[in-house]
Parts: structure tokens; C-alpha cells; sequence
């Protein structure tokens, strides 16, 4: 044996030499934490028993209590005398000094800052020289990890010989070896140890691959971080792994499918709009049903503002808290669960460039069959005979128009051509006119780096989507920097994102009523045509069917002028900073403040020429006003917050308190100024038609209406809202050995939101967690790796209440000019946050050397003091009176299972997640009343709420096929009016007789029974396949578009569902669809079951398939990393809903009416290619 | 440990602040905790009351002229199921427009009730503080006059209740509501201006409590009180001036709920306005009702359609119609007349052949001054030779002259007519319970005490 030179970097910086035979290092896994272990040399040692054993035996006793671990050849105690151990504890130090003195004297170990110890091995002089010395070979190489970023400090040991180094900064090494054949150990935590052979090679490259275990992952909490091990309540984890490739523009809709239950909805598919997030079901009625979103320990209350602030390459991590022990160190925001965020901070090392992008295409996922001209006008004039018929019963389906006797009995003259069949005719495919394929692009750099003094990650990245629907788009920019900064005792930090977003909307959601335009392309008439010969607009679905003979085909704008013509741009800018001071006051004891600022900016013009005719028969043919509106939205947030921290290890017992006070204050502007100018002055956009109007206010005289100075037309509007949350929050952590563990943390807010008499609440929770796989008896059984049962306790709130709702707040109300004001509202001095107390017990498990694992949880909840409108006599001057009364439970099981099998270069991980949740109100008011609802106006569109049901169900009458026969119709209870050819409804009351009312019954809900989400990946040398799917079972859509898509009345064009209605006794049709009727009687137009449709769905959401350059090509071109993938986003949903999308819901801000389709904007279904590039 | 103290001691400061820190004025919106204070602010409260009138116009419409004999259809239609209902007597505790008529009424007799329970504290002029009271009481007492003559008994709210107390508190009988109806329009008419543009005024509480006594026949109070109205307005000379849009507050119009359409949110949505004539609500007994020879009764085209709206494409009755003069917006500026001088002539002259059937009395003239305003020849005693021709006659009269005003149905009931006239105009048997409204259904189950809160007899 020989003395080598070796270089050993310390972690300050410093370059040291040592002149020793061999080394070892002794590492803590916490190095990769937030909090480094700084000394361990006092850490203590059990000793359970007196015994004899080896120095390998020691070291492992040591691994076993400490977490630390040795690694050192295996024959460097080969030789050295066993040590003698007595019962009773003994320092870590000191127990290496006993071990030592006892078998190797002549070794000697020095703890070195940070979790370092060289042992060196003294050089005997008087030891003879037996062996001439080998002349060692001079090696190098370079180490990175799978994205081709350098690793430092990794160790590189030369097998069955005492020899090895360190990595430095860029990953790099030199070492000596003693022969050119040598075999390398590379090792380094968090990742799996490989042995190289050097095979001749005098430079290497070495990838290390992250280990599967996931041990050591970190989980950010909430105000601190831990083990995965350690946890015991329920968090659901994303890894990041899972993120890339989604050619989406906000990361939201890439999470879809991916977290046991946490339900990712997607109600519409208009680029940028952020998705719907619901956390184990629906715990309130009226209040707030979204998540907190922490965004590196800023709390963001609001979707939109958190999924725009951060990128999706800048992601480090997502976890979502689940449970209300979790989310309880949030108090009264944590009832709907937490969502943290963090994001990407520099590595040690050379600074590391990423540049990622990629291109796609999108089409629209679905087109509704709609009836072709020659089928709609068919429909019609059937329509239209029926209604004749119906009320001229001497008449016949042959009768001429000139002896039909009311509008709506004829039928328009324009579809005569279609009906004698001639061809050629106007056959318009309105979807075709409104969707388009549509680009999306993504771009993202970012420039990383650090040493041990300051880290870097600054990134910017843009993106640009067009949408499906002509004339949307949605463009996106964004920057962030974090710097960090270590000086002695102070870490200083700085995350800053700032994103700029531009939208153009259109108006794709909502009925035709709202000129909705997905609604109007499937109502409006395919005899039209989008322009006229001359180039024009045609607005004849606007009325020419009303005008001079009113047929009584209601009026649609033209949905492509309405896209294209109406200026619809909001711009958003949001910048999110951050920055915090953490100072380590002794050791162990650390103190950080942390002060954040979220400023959102809004602006919105909105522009609608003269040429859109305002819809309705009255203004057929006629040019509106130029229409305009500007409005600007501010929103600025502060959060100041200080925590204290202590982490203790007393022998085997880890602790860790916290303790910290927060404030945080939110308020928000607004101002929106409109303003119209008559069609005769022209305009071009918005600005124009403000200052117009502004120019010169001339009110004229009020009372005289012929003045016409007197028409006031600008109007103008301003909000401010504000909030304010006070905290004081504590957390206790305590484990013993990493096997028994126990958490427990108390909350307490005060907010203005709450009244006087209940301003602060206080949110405890406790949980706890026994691993059984670290228990003697199960270690040896080495086909389980980890076995941890858990089970937690906790109570969380939801102050997304109104601002004010406790005051007795006036509105205005004007009479003639004069300003009025009026109360708006009971006041309650009560009025708080709901509650939410639930109890979570789970299994996790990993067996097989980790490649199976599965957990299973189930939770328990009650959330209470729910607020509710709650009846009150109308002699209070109001209907409602804003309370907290009403209990719903959710309770569910959640199940994910991975495996992972090791099948040698082929990398396999399936991971499936599956999602029960069961929603029950238990109390509602004092009274127990049910909450009836109805929606958009459609009067008979109900909604009930009740005690022993979910929240929000439909209560409809229930649709039972068609009566096909005049005898069939006489056997079974029907309305008076209803003929042959119309609706069956069930007399759900059995009372012998239908009524609209009293027959009506729940008949679905729009929550599942359950959602499941199943994700593969495949690797294979430098290929990588994604295949995630996810879906949803047992939800039902309330389908309010059917009233005119599928209403058979000829009023409007219809799906060809409607081809099988039921036309005569020998043409029955599929004897569930109505006859053709304009005047439809029966209720058949009343909303049931035939507008409620299943939603469950499959979706493949997501293919991706990459190609990664061989290292050896990447070294040539002086990259780390060169990838190219191709992947499709959205590609199929299996699903018997007939609409777009079996997600849509259109009030998803409110509970009590989920569910809803009246128009929505569809899915995109989107190809893309792009690639990764990291040098 | 300096340090922990330190910081602790911050941790608590920051506590204590947290107080004020915690108590944020809602700055968008007036908090009526620090309200009602000024004169600006009552006033403001005040037209807060009176802006409650305008949506009341519907329940006009829906509660009142669809139930009567001017108006009937065949079919709901999608959104008219309750109007028809109602329409064809087949309404019930659950109807809607019921419903929300009970909970406007109720909400405005808390808007008047706000200013009465401010104003004794606040530190005004006494003349300012029976100005603003005598007003807030005249539209209670409208409000309460409407209530009592839809359903009967109703509750007695003359002041804020809270949700708790609402639970207490039930119908009173239909006397006990009069004596407040009566009592308000005494300080009203004691209190307020003769006249005041287009609001209460002291006529307007005369008018009203001539009608509140006509209603409960009390006959001489009615004579005494309508009479000192005699003189103090006066008829147009033409039935369409009265509605003109030109000339509003004219000197026929006693009170009116008042419109603008120069004021995107004052204006209104053309009442009865139809798309085809065809289709007309309409009954055969209004439109078959007036004299087209020797002379056509003027009245006559205030029932007709006439081409409207600015563009000329839908068709408005004659009494609503609005001379265009905005060139692209459809909105509509008709005031909706409550009293007026004709309604107090034939209300008088009522009064007077219920005292007393006179032939030479003044109650011929007051009946004669509205008939041959509209180009009809007065009647005499030959034609009413006694007291129940003439109160069939005065009805009739009524009935030319006040269609879609909301007077019909309330005539009917005060004149006890109804079974007879509905048969007539609609062909329903109409039965005596439904001379009242049902309560609303969830008024009940919200009180859930029927000893004090009980629905009208016939519903359920």
C-alpha cells in the first residue's frame, strides 16, 4: 500500500491535501436537505446488548441508528481486531474512536465540516515493504446524472483497492489506478451505486441513475420540509418526471389523472383558463371550493394567479396535502386542500444551460353529428306540420302554406328547394366554420448554477397557443430568478417570477341566448350561409324566419361575425417575490422571515362593432352600437411571515418545533368604464368609443326626451376589496429511530373576513405513524422494503367567505338619476369560516427490492358550520340570511399501486391511482329544508340539495322512451296534452297521475363514483414512452344544450340523434326519441332525464415518445443532454356523453348547480414535436 | 436567549396589533352601521324605496291584469307556466311570481322601514324629517294596500326584524293592517308637499286613502278625503296625453312609478309588447268592449297595437306607446300610472252612489267628466235610473278606462264582481277562496307555525 496524493474538496470551499492510504467518508442524508446536519459527532449510539463485533459491524450499527452511511472498501477491516461493546449509549464519535483504538490503531479520523470525516491511515515506518509498488495509472472522467448535469462530491473508489476521490464542481475527476482494468465504484446518495469497468479506458463517463427509493425524498409540508419516510398524513406527491411533454401552456392540466384523490377537471378547453382542482370532494355548499396554492411558501388563494406565476420546466416539485392533519398548518384555508409548489433552485456547479421547445398542432377532440341542410329542413317541416296538425286537426301534412292560419303552422319558404331534394344548395357545417387546427409553441431557457456561497436559477420562457375556436388565442411570457445566498450564518433568498399573458377571447361558452358561439354553430340553421354574396355577414339567422311571417325559428347570431368581429383582448400581468432571511441563531435553532408580494394586474378591452347586430328580431337587418368596455383589475397581496425552527436529535430521538406568526393582506381594485356611440360614428376599438363618449358630457335636459344630449352612455364602475389574515401557528415533530412517529400542529387565524364575536378560530391536528418495516423482526425479511401504517387527525377551515358578509352592507339602487341606496343584506355578527374535521388512516408499502409498491388511505370527514343562504321569513325584507349551519360528509378510499419492475436496461414504472369519494349532506338549516335551485333560467332545470344525498343533485322528471301507440298511451299515465310520439315519463309518485312537480325525483349527480388516473413510463437505452391515461366513472352531465340540439322542434338544427324520432306507427323511430313538433307539447321540452347524460369517460391523455442522444455523441458535441420526443396530448376519450366534454361544468364556482353543459368551449386534442437541449 | 426574547416579544406586539389589523371598512361598499346620518343620506335611502316600485310594475302585470278579465292566453309557453297559471286560476302556494311578489313587497316595506327607524335619532331639521317619513310611509302604505288586497292577512313589519323575531311573527288581520295603511297616509297626508316632481305628495296619500276607504267602504271618510282633490288637478284633454311620454307629470297624474329611457338601467321592457298581432293576450271581452259608433271611444286605441318600438318592428298597445327618439336602442320611458284624477272621479263618484244613489247628484258629473273626455255622450238617470245601475256603470267605466293600470282585479274584488266578470271575460268559474292569493309555500315552511303564520283558506 501506498500514500497517495488525493484531493478532497471541503464543502466551504477550501482545497485541502491529505496525505493518507485510504479515506472514508461518512455521510448524512440530510446533506440534500434544507437543513444540514452540522455536527453529528454528538449524536449518540444505542447499544442494546454487550457484545463482540467487527469494525464492518460497528459501522453498521452506526447506519442503522443515524441514517448516516459508510462507504469504504470492503477489506479495510479485514484484518483489524473486533471491539468490544457494552449495553448503554455511547456518542458517534466516540464510538469510532474506541473502535479504532481497539482494532486499527493506526487509524485516525478527523470530522471535518459538514458531515465529513477522513480517517487516515498513519504509514507505519517500521512496517516492511512486501510488495514492489504498482505503477498506478492516471485516469479522469466526468459524472453526471440523467439530464447530463455534473454531480459533484460523488465517490469514486477503485474496487478491492483502498483507493478513490471526489467529484469536483463540474462532476470531473482524476484518480489514480492500479491497473488499467480496474473496476470503479461510483456512488452518491440518491442514486444507485455502479460499478465500471475501466476496460482499458484512461477517461471515462459516468451517468448515474436516481435510486428508485424513495426514502429519501423530501416533502415540502408546509413551512418546513421532511422525509417521505417520516410522513404520517396524507400527501400526495407528483414527480416532475411526469410533468414534461404536455404541450399545455399552464402545468394544471398536466397533472390531470396523476394524484390519487385530487380531481383535476378540465371544464373547457379555451386556452389559459386554469383548471378546476377538487381536493377529496365537495366540502361546501356556497363557500370556496378551490385549493390553497403555496408557491415556495407564498400562499396564493386564486387558481388563475398561481398556475400563470409559475412554469412548468421551473417546477422542482408538487404536493398536494390532502388530509386536515396535513393541511391544518393552514388553518382556515386548508379545508380544500394545499397545493405547494416549489420550484427549481441552482446546483452546485457550472453553470448549466436547458432549452426546451416544442411545436404542436391541435384539432378539436370531438365534432357533435349534426343534421345536414336536407335533414334539419326535413325536421322542420315536420315540425311545423305537427304544430298545424295539432291545432287544424281537418288539416293535412300536405296543406300549403296559404292555408295554414299561424306563422309558426308554415314553413319557410327557403327550405322548400331543400325538401323537393335539389341539390347543391347551401349546406353550411357550422362547426367546421368555428373550429380550426390551431398551433401551440412552447419555449423555455433556463441558466443555472452555484457554489457553496450562492445558487442561481433563472429561466425565461414563452409560449404561445392558438385556439380551436377561431380568434382565440392565449400568449404567455414569464421570467423567474431564485438566488439564494449562504454567509456564515445568514441564507439569503430571492424567488421572483414575473408573467405577462395576453388572451384574445371569444365567447364559446354559454347558450345561444349569449350569442355563446359553439352553442349558435349546432342551433343555427345549416341553410345558411356564413357571408353573403357580397362578402357581408349573413345575420338571416338573426330573424328573417320572424320578420313578415314569424315561422318561429328562434333567432341565432352568426357565430363566425360574432368570433371575428368582437374584440374580446385581457391582458394579465402577475409578478410573484419573494424574499426571505433565514439565520441560524445557535445551532440548530433558525430563524427566517420571509416577505412576499403578488401583484396582479388585469386589464380587459372589450370591443363590439355596429355590424354585430344585437340578436332578436327587432334588431334583424339593423346595425347596434359600437359597444365598448374597459376594465382594469388589481390585485395586490403581502405576506410577512416568521418562523423559528429547532431540530433536536437526542440519541434516537429526532425532534423538530416550529413556531411562527404570519399576516397577510389582500386588496383589490377595480374599474370599468363603458360607453356605446350610435353606428352612424364609426369606431375601431374600444379606446376610441371611451373617449368619444368622454369627450364632452353634455347630460342635456333629463326630463325632455326628445333631447337627445340626454342619453347618458358612459358609465363607469369601481371595487375595492379587501382582506387581512393573522396567524400564529406552531408544529411539533417528534420520531424515534425513523419508526414511530408523531406529528402534531395547532393554528390559529383571525381574519376581517370573520365577524366580531368569532375572529379567530384555532385549527389543531395530530398524526402519527409506526414503520413496521424498520422493526427487528421484519428487517430480515427482505421482501419487504418498507411497510408503514399511519392515521391522522386534524381540523381545517374555509374563510373563502364574502369580504364583508357580516356587515349590513348597502347597494345602490337609482331612481330616475338619483342615486339610491338600499340594504343589501341581513348582517350576522357570527359569521365565520365552515369547518372541516376528518381522520385519515392509510398502508403504504414497497416489497420486492421496491419494485412493487401500493398505498391505500381512508378518510373521514365532517365538515360543519357550512355557510349557507339560509331561508328566513321574507318579513325580514330578505329571503336568505347568510349563516353558518349545515354538515356534508365526504369519506373515500384512495389506492395507488406502482410497479416497477427491475428489468435490467429496460426501465419499467406503471403507476394507477384509483379514487373513491362519497358525499353526504347531513344537516342543512335548522330545518333540514332542502335547497331547490334552479339554472340559466331554464325554469325547470332543478337542482336539489338534501339531507342523506350529495351535494347538488339533479331533481327532474324522469324520461322513459316514447309512447308509440295511441293504445299504449292510454295504459300508462301521461300528461293531458301528450299525443303519440312524445315523451313517457315515470310516475314517480305512483299516485296514478304526472305532474311536473310532484314527479320529479333526483336522477343524477355530477360527482363520480370514482376517478382513476393510470401512467406508464418506459425506458430503453435512449428511448423513453409515456402512456398516461385517466377517466372517471359514474358522474352524470346535466346536458341543457339538448334543449336545442336534440329538441325536435325544427326551431333549431339538431344532432342526427334526432333522425330516429318517431315519426309515424310504422316508423316508430328508436322508440326513446320525440316526434317532430314546433309547438311541442307533453313537456317534452321540460328538462329530465333525456337531458341528463352519463358522464364517465377513459381518456388517453397522454402519449409521449423520446429519443435521447448517446452520451457519447453528446460529448462530442459538448452537451449534456439532446432529446427529441413527439407527443399527443388529450387523444381519445371513450365516453357515451354525446357532448364535447364529459368535464364541462359550467357554474364550477358554485356547488350547489354542478354539472351544467350550455355551451362550452371543446378539448383540443394536440400533436406535438419538440425537444430538450442542456449543455 | 436575548434573542428568543426578542423575537417574542415582536411575535406578541404584532398580536396585539393584530386587532385593528383585523378590521378592514368595507371601502367599496356603504356600511349601513355608519349611515343615516345626513339629509343626502336619507334621501338616498328614501329613493332606494322608491326605485323598489319600478320592479313592482311586474307584479302589476302578473298578479293583477293576468288575473282579471283584460288578458288570457291559450298556452304556456317555455317561462309562462306560473303567468298561466295564475291566468287560468290554477295557481297554487308554489307559484312563483307569487312568491316573488310576497318577498318585493316585503323588501320594500323594509327599505321605508329603515328610514322610519333612523330618522328619530338622526339630527335633522324636523320639516326634512317629516318630508322623508311622510314619503317612506306613503310607499308603505301603497305597498302594505297592495299586500292586504292580494292575500288578506299579512304581517305587520313597521320596523327591521331580524331573523330570530321573524320566525315570531305572523299574519294580522286584515282590519288591524288597514288601521296601518290608514294611519301612515294620515301622516303622509298631513306631512308632505302638495306637490313634488313625479314623488309623494300630499294628493297622492289623499288619492290612495281615498281608495283604502273606498276598499273597506267606508264611504263618507272616502267622499270627504277625495273630494278635496276636486279641482286641485285636472283631466288632459285627450286619454293619450296622459301617457304621453312627453308630457310627463301632467296635471292628471296623481302618482306615477316613473321611468326614463335615456338611463340604460331606467327604462323598461315594453309591457305587452307582441311580435305578431296574432298572437295578443288580449280577451274578446276587452278588445269587443269599447264603442266605435256613432263615435269611436278614444279609449279604444290606448288598447290597440300600434307599430312600435324604434325600428317599427314590434307592436305595443297604444297606452304604452313611446315616440322614438332614440335611434338604436329599444327602450321604452312610459311612466306607470298608480293615481290619477280620473281614478279619483269615478272613485268618488262610486263613493257617492254607495252613500247614496243621487239623480241629480255630482256623482253623474264626476262619471260623465271621464266618459266624454273619450268622446262618449254622458249618461243621465234615464240611462241609470238607480244605485246598482250606477255601480255597474262606474265599474264598467272603470273597466274602459284603466286596462293594463293594475286597477282591474282590485276592482273586482272591492266591488265583489268577480266570480261574475271572469266568467264573462274568460269563461272560469272562479271560486271564493280565489279571490285571495295563495301565502307562498315557502314563506310557511320558513315560519313552520301555521296557529300564527296559516295559509289562505281553498289553497294548500
Amino acid at each position: 500500500m501506498k500514500i497517495k496524493l488525493i484531493k478532497v474538496r471541503s464543502l466551504v470551499g477550501e482545497r485541502l491535501l491529505f496525505i493518507m492510504k485510504t479515506f472514508i467518508f461518512l455521510f448524512c442524508t440530510t446533506v440534500f436537505s434544507f437543513t444540514t446536519e452540522k455536527s453529528f459527532s454528538q449524536d449518540k449510539i444505542k447499544i442494546d446488548a454487550d457484545k463482540i463485533v467487527t469494525v464492518d459491524e460497528v459501522f453498521n450499527i452506526i447506519q442503522s441508528q443515524t441514517n448516516f452511511r459508510f462507504l469504504y472498501p470492503d477489506n479495510l477491516f479485514e484484518n483489524a481486531s473486533k471491539v468490544q461493546l457494552r449495553k448503554g449509549t455511547i456518542e458517534v464519535s466516540k464510538l469510532l474512536e474506541r473502535s479504532f483504538s481497539e482494532s486499527k490503531s493506526n487509524v485516525k479520523f478527523k470530522f471535518f465540516e459538514k458531515n465529513t470525516i477522513v480517517v487516515e491511515e498513519i504509514e507505519l515506518i517500521s512496517k516492511p515493504k512486501t510488495e514492489k509498488p504498482q505503477q498506478p495509472i492516471q485516469i479522469s472522467g466526468k459524472v453526471t446524472d440523467k439530464d447530463g448535469q455534473p454531480i459533484p462530491g460523488v465517490n469514486l473508489l477503485e474496487k478491492g483497492v483502498l483507493n478513490g476521490t471526489q467529484t469536483d464542481f463540474d462532476g470531473k475527476f482524476i484518480m489514480s489506478v492500479s491497473n488499467k482494468n480496474a473496476i470503479l465504484v461510483v456512488s452518491y446518495l440518491g442514486f444507485t451505486t455502479q460499478e465500471v469497468p475501466l476496460n482499458g479506458q484512461t477517461s471515462i463517463a459516468v451517468t448515474l441513475i436516481e435510486s428508485t427509493t424513495t426514502l429519501s425524498e423530501i416533502v415540502v409540508i408546509g413551512y418546513g420540509s421532511q422525509k417521505k419516510a417520516k410522513i404520517s398524513g396524507s400527501i400526495a406527491t407528483v414527480s416532475i418526471s411526469e410533468l414534461q411533454d404536455f404541450p399545455v401552456s399552464n402545468f394544471d392540466q398536466a397533472l390531470a389523472g396523476k394524484l390519487a384523490g385530487v380531481q383535476i377537471l378540465q371544464t373547457t378547453g379555451e386556452p389559459g383558463r386554469e383548471l378546476s382542482i377538487k381536493v377529496r370532494g365537495t366540502k361546501t355548499l356556497t363557500a370556496g371550493a378551490s385549493p390553497l396554492y403555496v408557491i415556495d411558501g407564498v400562499p396564493i388563494e386564486t387558481g388563475d394567479r398561481a398556475t400563470e406565476a409559475v412554469n412548468m420546466e421551473d417546477i422542482e416539485s408538487i404536493q398536494v396535502l390532502k388530509d386536515a392533519a396535513s393541511a391544518a398548518i393552514y388553518g382556515s384555508r386548508g379545508s380544500n386542500g394545499i397545493v405547494i409548489i416549489t420550484t427549481k433552485k441552482g446546483k452546485n456547479g457550472v453553470m448549466k444551460v436547458s432549452l426546451d421547445h416544442s411545436t404542436g398542432i391541435q384539432n378539436v377532440s370531438k365534432k357533435i353529428d349534426m343534421m345536414d341542410a336536407y335533414q334539419y329542413a326535413q325536421l322542420s317541416k315536420d315540425g311545423h306540420d305537427a304544430a298545424y296538425l295539432q291545432e287544424i286537426p281537418t288539416g293535412t301534412a300536405d296543406d300549403p302554406n296559404g292555408l295554414r292560419p299561424v306563422g309558426y303552422h308554415k314553413i319557410p319558404e327557403e327550405l322548400f328547394p331543400y325538401l323537393n331534394g335539389v341539390q347543391g344548395l347551401t349546406n353550411t357545417d357550422w362547426q367546421d366554420e368555428i373550429f380550426r387546427p390551431a398551433v401551440i409553441q412552447r419555449y423555455n431557457l433556463s441558466v443555472s448554477g452555484g457554489n457553496d456561497q450562492w445558487n442561481y436559477f433563472v429561466s425565461t420562457n414563452h409560449s404561445f397557443q392558438e385556439g380551436i375556436v377561431i380568434e382565440s388565442d392565449y400568449k404567455k411570457t414569464g421570467l423567474r430568478a431564485n438566488v439564494s445566498i449562504n454567509s456564515g450564518k445568514f441564507k439569503i433568498g430571492v424567488n421572483t417570477s414575473s408573467t405577462y399573458t395576453f388572451e384574445n377571447r371569444v365567447n364559446a361558452s354559454g347558450p345561444y341566448t349569449d350569442d355563446g358561439i359553439v352553442a349558435s354553430a349546432l342551433g343555427m340553421s345549416p341553410t345558411w350561409s356564413v357571408y353573403k354574396p357580397d362578402g357581408s355577414y349573413n345575420f338571416d339567422g338573426n330573424g328573417l324566419w320572424r320578420i313578415g311571417t314569424d315561422y318561429q325559428h328562434n333567432e341565432i347570431l352568426n357565430p363566425v361575425a360574432v368570433a371575428k368581429e368582437i374584440q374580446n383582448e385581457v391582458e394579465h400581468y402577475n409578478v410573484l417575490a419573494n424574499l426571505f432571511v433565514e439565520y441560524e441563531m445557535i445551532k440548530d435553532l433558525k430563524l427566517k422571515t420571509s416577505l412576499a408580494a403578488n401583484y396582479n394586474n388585469y386589464q380587459n378591452e372589450y370591443f363590439e362593432p355596429s355590424i354585430i347586430e344585437k340578436r332578436g328580431l327587432q334588431n334583424y337587418g339593423q346595425l347596434d352600437n359600437n359597444n365598448a368596455s374597459l376594465s382594469t383589475t388589481t390585485i395586490y397581496k403581502w405576506t410577512f411571515e416568521n418562523t423559528i425552527n429547532y431540530n433536536k436529535k437526542v440519541g434516537l430521538h429526532n425532534f423538530e418545533i416550529l413556531g411562527g406568526m404570519t399576516a397577510e393582506k389582500s386588496s383589490s381594485r377595480n374599474q370599468r368604464i363603458t360607453n356605446f356611440l350610435p353606428p352612424s360614428i364609426p369606431g375601431s376599438n374600444a379606446t376610441q368609443i371611451i373617449n368619444a363618449g368622454n369627450a364632452d358630457i353634455d347630460y342635456g335636459d333629463l326630463t325632455d326626451p326628445n333631447d337627445d344630449r340626454s342619453i347618458i352612455s358612459v358609465n363607469a364602475t369601481s371595487g375595492l376589496d379587501e382582506w387581512s389574515l393573522f396567524s400564529l401557528l406552531a408544529r411539533f415533530q417528534y420520531d424515534y429511530d425513523g419508526k414511530y412517529l408523531l406529528s402534531a400542529s395547532i393554528r390559529r387565524d383571525g381574519s376581517s373576513r370573520f365577524a366580531p364575536n368569532s375572529k379567530y378560530g384555532n385549527f389543531p391536528s395530530a398524526s402519527a405513524g409506526w414503520r413496521i418495516s424498520q422493526e427487528e423482526f421484519l428487517k430480515n425479511k427482505n421482501w419487504i422494503d418498507e411497510l408503514k401504517i399511519r392515521g391522522s387527525y386534524g381540523v381545517t377551515g374555509n374563510f373563502e367567505i364574502p369580504n364583508y358578509a357580516f356587515l349590513p352592507l348597502l347597494g345602490g339602487e337609482d331612481y330616475l338619476g338619483a342615486s339610491g341606496l338600499k340594504p343589501n343584506n341581513i348582517p350576522n355578527d357570527k359569521l365565520s369560516w365552515e369547518t372541516t374535521t376528518m381522520y385519515n388512516i392509510g398502508i403504504d408499502a414497497e416489497l420486492f427490492k421496491r419494485q412493487l409498491g401500493f398505498s391505500v388511505e381512508y378518510y373521514n370527514g365532517d365538515t360543519t358550520d357550512l355557510l349557507l343562504n339560509l331561508p328566513v321569513p321574507q318579513t325580514t325584507g330578505f329571503g336568505t340570511f347568510l349563516q353558518n349551519i349545515g354538515k356534508v360528509n365526504n369519506r373515500g378510499y384512495e389506492l395507488g399501486l406502482k410497479i416497477a419492475p427491475d428489468l435490467g436496461q429496460l426501465k419499467w414504472t406503471s403507476n394507477f391511482n384509483i379514487s373513491f369519494n362519497t358525499n353526504e349532506v347531513l344537516e342543512l338549516g335548522p330545518e333540514g329544508t332542502p335547497i331547490e335551485q334552479i339554472v340559466e333560467g331554464v325554469d325547470s332545470a332543478f337542482f336539489r340539495t338534501e339531507i342523506g344525498q350529495p351535494i347538488g343533485n339533479y331533481y327532474l322528471l324522469v324520461q322513459d322512451g316514447v309512447f308509440i301507440s295511441q293504445d299504449k298511451l292510454n295504459k300508462y299515465p301521461h300528461f293531458p296534452n301528450t299525443a303519440v310520439g312524445d315523451f313517457r315519463f315515470v310516475d314517480v309518485d305512483k299516485d296514478g297521475f304526472l305532474d311536473v312537480n310532484k314527479d320529479r325525483t333526483i336522477v343524477g349527480n355530477y360527482a363520480p363514483d370514482f376517478t382513476y388516473g393510470f401512467s406508464n413510463s418506459f425506458k430503453y437505452k435512449g428511448f423513453d414512452l409515456n402512456i398516461a391515461y385517466q377517466g372517471s366513472h359514474g358522474g352524470e352531465v346535466l346536458n341543457l344544450l339538448r334543449r336545442y340540439s336534440a329538441n325536435s322542434e325544427g326551431n333549431f338544427n339538431n344532432t342526427t340523434e334526432m333522425l330516429n324520432r318517431y315519426q309515424s306507427p310504422i316508423n316508430p323511430g328508436d322508440g326513446n326519441t320525440n316526434r317532430a313538433n314546433r309547438k311541442s307539447q307533453g313537456n317534452n321540452s321540460r328538462i329530465s332525464t333525456w337531458h341528463v347524460e352519463d358522464g364517465s369517460y377513459l381518456r388517453l391523455q397522454n402519449v409521449s415518445l423520446g429519443y435521447s442522444l448517446p452520451k457519447s455523441v453528446l460529448e462530442k458535441l459538448n452537451f449534456d443532454k439532446i432529446r427529441i420526443y413527439a407527443t399527443g396530448n388529450n387523444i381519445y376519450t371513450w365516453t357515451r356523453f354525446t357532448g364535447y366534454n364529459p368535464e364541462v361544468n359550467k357554474n364550477s364556482g358554485t356547488q350547489l348547480t354542478p354539472g351544467v353543459d350550455y355551451g362550452t368551449y371543446p378539448l383540443a386534442t394536440t400533436y406535438s414535436l419538440g425537444i430538450n437541449l442542456s449543455f | 436567549m436575548k434573542t428568543i426574547i426578542y423575537i417574542l416579544s415582536v411575535v406578541f406586539l404584532l398580536t396585539s396589533c393584530s386587532k385593528d389589523f383585523l378590521e378592514i371598512d368595507p371601502e367599496g361598499d356603504f356600511n349601513a352601521e355608519n349611515f343615516y346620518k345626513t339629509e343626502g343620506e336619507f334621501n338616498a335611502a328614501l329613493t332606494g324605496a322608491y326605485a323598489k316600485l319600478q320592479g313592482q310594475i311586474d307584479i302589476y302585470f302578473e298578479l293583477t291584469e293576468y288575473r282579471s278579465d283584460y288578458l288570457d292566453f291559450a298556452a304556456p309557453t317555455a317561462g309562462t307556466q306560473d303567468r298561466f297559471d295564475i291566468t287560468k286560476f290554477q295557481d297554487n302556494s308554489a307559484n312563483v311570481l307569487i312568491r316573488d311578489a310576497w318577498a318585493n313587497y316585503m323588501n320594500g316595506i323594509l327599505r321605508c322601514n329603515v328610514i322610519t327607524d333612523n330618522l328619530p335619532a338622526a339630527n335633522l331639521s324636523e320639516s326634512f324629517k317629516k318630508q322623508i317619513e311622510g314619503e317612506a310611509r306613503f310607499i308603505r302604505a301603497l305597498t302594505y294596500f297592495n299586500m292586504v288586497r292580494l292575500w288578506g292577512d299579512v304581517p305587520i313589519i313597521l320596523k327591521q326584524v331580524t331573523p330570530q323575531e321573524s320566525l315570531t311573527l305572523g299574519r294580522s288581520p286584515i282590519s288591524e293592517v288597514y288601521k296601518v295603511i290608514e294611519n301612515d297616509l294620515l301622516f303622509a297626508k298631513d306631512n308632505l308637499k302638495l306637490t313634488n316632481n313625479g314623488r309623494a305628495t300630499s294628493g297622492a296619500a289623499k288619492a290612495l286613502l281615498g281608495k283604502v276607504y273606498l276598499t273597506q267602504k267606508k264611504y263618507p271618510e272616502a267622499i270627504t278625503v277625495l273630494s278635496e282633490l276636486i279641482g286641485k288637478y285636472s283631466l288632459q284633454p285627450n286619454i293619450a296625453d296622459v301617457f304621453d311620454t312627453t308630457k310627463k307629470q301632467n296635471s292628471e297624474l296623481i302618482f306615477s312609478i316613473q321611468f326614463y329611457k335615456g338611463i340604460s338601467t331606467e327604462d323598461h321592457g315594453l309591457w305587452l309588447s307582441v311580435s305578431d298581432v296574432t298572437t295578443t293576450p288580449f280577451t274578446q271581452k276587452l278588445l269587443n268592449a269599447y264603442q266605435l259608433a256613432p263615435v269611436i271611444d278614444a279609449r279604444k286605441a290606448m288598447v290597440d297595437y300600434r307599430l312600435g318600438g324604434t325600428k317599427n318592428n314590434i307592436f305595443v298597445p297604444g297606452k304604452f306607446y313611446d315616440t322614438p327618439v332614440n335611434t338604436t336602442n329599444n327602450n321604452f320611458g312610459n311612466d306607470y300610472t298608480i293615481l290619477r284624477y280620473a281614478d279619483v272621479l269615478l272613485m268618488l263618484s262610486e263613493a257617492l252612489n254607495e252613500e247614496s244613489y243621487q239623480p241629480a247628484g255630482s256623482a253623474f258629473d264626476y262619471l260623465n267628466d271621464v266618459r266624454t273626455r273619450s268622446k262618449l255622450t254622458p249618461l243621465t238617470p234615464t240611462n241609470l235610473p238607480d244605485q246598482a245601475s250606477f255601480r255597474d256603470a262606474v265599474l264598467h267605466e272603470r273597466f274602459l278606462e284603466f286596462p293594463f293600470e293594475g286597477q282591474r282585479w282590485f276592482d273586482l274584488i272591492r266591488t265583489n264582481t268577480a266570480t261574475k266578470e271572469i266568467k264573462s271575460g274568460k269563461g272560469i268559474n272562479i271560486l271564493p277562496y280565489q279571490l285571495l292569493y295563495p301565502v307562498p309555500q315557502t314563506e310557511i315552511q320558513k315560519i313552520n307555525n301555521p296557529s300564527i303564520f296559516y295559509q289562505n283558506e281553498g289553497y294548500n
